[in-house]
């Protein structure tokens, strides 16, 4: 356990050193995603103007999700970022380099890169639960807890997604706006659908479980919640690896010699 | 001029033949614009259900919304393109031979874009058919909103044309880009028509040319005026005749600058 945490440590260490060389790159791109994601602030504030609360939910509460979203993906982005390259990995028989070495192979894979610039989505999830009215100590505490249990979550749910590569040749599409669907569906509450489609959204894309529910803990706290966020995040971890380690065995080489450096 | 006309629907061609070679990336690709309808579907319906928006139904609205998006994002990256062009050196390739680049590059992306378009609008049309059962227009109007669509095209590639021209300034085009997408998203009016924008927003929208190449077709689709249509395509033929003045004077200082080191 220690052993894995100090290569995890180091992995992180590894990258973050090198992508300090390009400063100015990580700051516009840091700027960038805060900008960028001021958009989706936009989009909420044009749809209250017009609509009252729906389900509860109103313009801070929204706010506080969109920043939610944002500070759970920049965990992912800023120290899981492999999870993304995994369909191509897999795709293009590239598994090898991870499979010859003695680690787990999906942590390896996931931390062995990482986007210094999502540095930016936690600025920006700071802003959003300062102007959504519900700071705290004690929200803020339990906004960075959550978000990093979230931005895990985000990691297995694009894992999953990956896996289909191991069976059919050509996924990058389909990968792509599974990846765009995740993110999509994370910025809105799971209480504005209903049927089928709140269905796939609690147990397929688990998207209630990403944001909807840790942003409804933080505006009305509930011990239950914590419980139910904490055990869906451990059955869902083991169950993706758990089908990881079945598709893997459908895993092709692809004999490729290449300089990792 | 019926030459040069033959010479870049020439290039136009070839683009929709390669797209059938990609057919099943766009019918992919739709899967995500079947989600985005489906998200506003639910949202409006939710919001309709408690408070209705003067002029505007469920349908009007999602309907809208698929047009918007249809056209939006059948507009290919050309910027990406020229941005590589411009960074490879592939740019030298172009200027030995009888094409102009910008017309090139304008062709190239209007037919990707518009054989995208075509599938986009088929299938996000026939979802929201399934959605509601019917169609908020006629079809002489849909032949108008097509009509205009191409125009919106038109308009997007070329200011997308104009972005990747300026990345030889900068070095890297991706940064006007962004603020494109963006500016589209807003000003166009891409998840929201601009009626329901408040008046400062709206005001800002009237004098860019976003409205014109967003709004623009899906107003048309849920509230057509003969008079609307003309306005819209007037405005249409204004900014493109802006832009592609932008474009190719940027191009020829751009093409004076061009240094050729080896071969």
């Amino acid at each position: 356990m220690l052993k894995t945490l100090d290569f995890v440590l180091c992995a992180w260490k590894l990258q973050f050193k090198t992508l300090f060389e390009y400063k100015k790159s990580f700051a516009i791109s840091a700027i960038t995603m805060v900008v960028n994601d001021f958009f989706m602030v936009f989009f909420w504030y044009v749809f209250f103007n017009v609509m009252p609360k729906i389900a509860g939910w109103g313009l801070n509460e929204t706010i506080l999700l969109v920043g939610f979203t944002a500070t759970a993906f920049g965990v992912y982005a800023l120290l899981f970022a492999g999870a993304r390259n995994f369909n191509e990995f897999v795709a293009n028989g590239e598994l090898d380099f991870f499979l010859l070495k003695p680690k787990n192979i999906l942590l390896h894979v996931c931390v062995s890169k990482t986007d210094i610039s999502a540095a930016g989505e936690f600025v920006f999830g700071w802003i959003c639960l300062l102007i959504s009215g519900y700071f705290s100590l004690g929200n803020f505490i339990l906004f960075n807890a959550f978000a990093f249990l979230s931005g895990i979550i985000f990691v297995f749910t694009f894992i999953l997604i990956s896996l289909p590569a191991f069976f059919i040749p050509k996924t990058d599409v389909l990968y792509h706006n599974l990846w765009n669907s995740t993110i999509h569906f994370a910025t809105y509450p799971t209480d504005f659908f209903s049927g089928f489609v709140k269905f796939i959204l609690v147990f397929i894309i688990p998207a209630f479980f990403i944001t909807t529910l840790p942003v409804q803990t933080l505006t009305h706290f509930s011990w239950m919640s914590v419980l139910i966020l904490f055990a869906f995040a451990i059955v869902f971890g083991f169950t993706v690896s758990f089908l990881f380690k079945l598709c893997l065995k459908r895993y092709e080489s692809g004999n490729s010699i290449a300089l990792r450096t | 001029m019926f030459k040069a006309l033959e010479k870049y629907s020439g290039v136009f061609k070839i683009e929709l033949i390669d797209f059938f070679q990609s057919k099943w990336d766009v019918i992919f690709g739709f899967l995500f614009l079947g989600i985005v309808i489906f998200v506003f579907y639910q949202l409006w319906a939710l919001g309709f259900a408690q408070k209705a928006i003067p002029g505007y139904s469920l349908a009007k609205l999602v309907f809208y919304v698929a047009i918007a998006e249809s056209v939006t994002i059948s507009t290919i990256r050309i910027y990406k393109i020229i941005d590589d062009d411009l960074k490879k050196g592939l740019l030298t390739n172009y200027l030995s031979k009888p094409v102009n680049y910008v017309f090139f590059q304008f062709s190239r992306a209007l037919g990707k874009s518009a054989i995208t378009l075509f599938i986009n609008l088929a299938l996000t049309l026939a979802f929201c058919f399934l959605l509601f059962g019917f169609f908020p227009f006629s079809l002489l109007e849909f032949a108008a909103v097509i009509f205009a669509s191409i125009f919106c095209l038109c308009l997007l590639v070329l200011v997308g044309v104009f972005f990747g021209l300026l990345g030889f300034y900068t070095e890297d085009s991706s940064a006007f880009y962004f603020v494109y997408s963006k500016a589209i998203y807003i000003f166009g009016g891409l998840v929201f028509p601009l009626d329901l924008y408040p008046q400062w927003l709206k005001s800002i929208s009237d004098f860019l040319p976003f409205k014109w190449a967003v709004f623009a077709a899906g107003k048309l689709a849920i509230s057509f005026s003969t008079d609307f249509f003309i306005e819209v395509l007037l405005m249409q033929l204004f900014w493109i005749a802006v832009f592609a003045g932008l474009c190719l004077f940027v191009f020829s200082r751009i093409s004076r600058k061009v240094f050729i080191n080896g071969g």
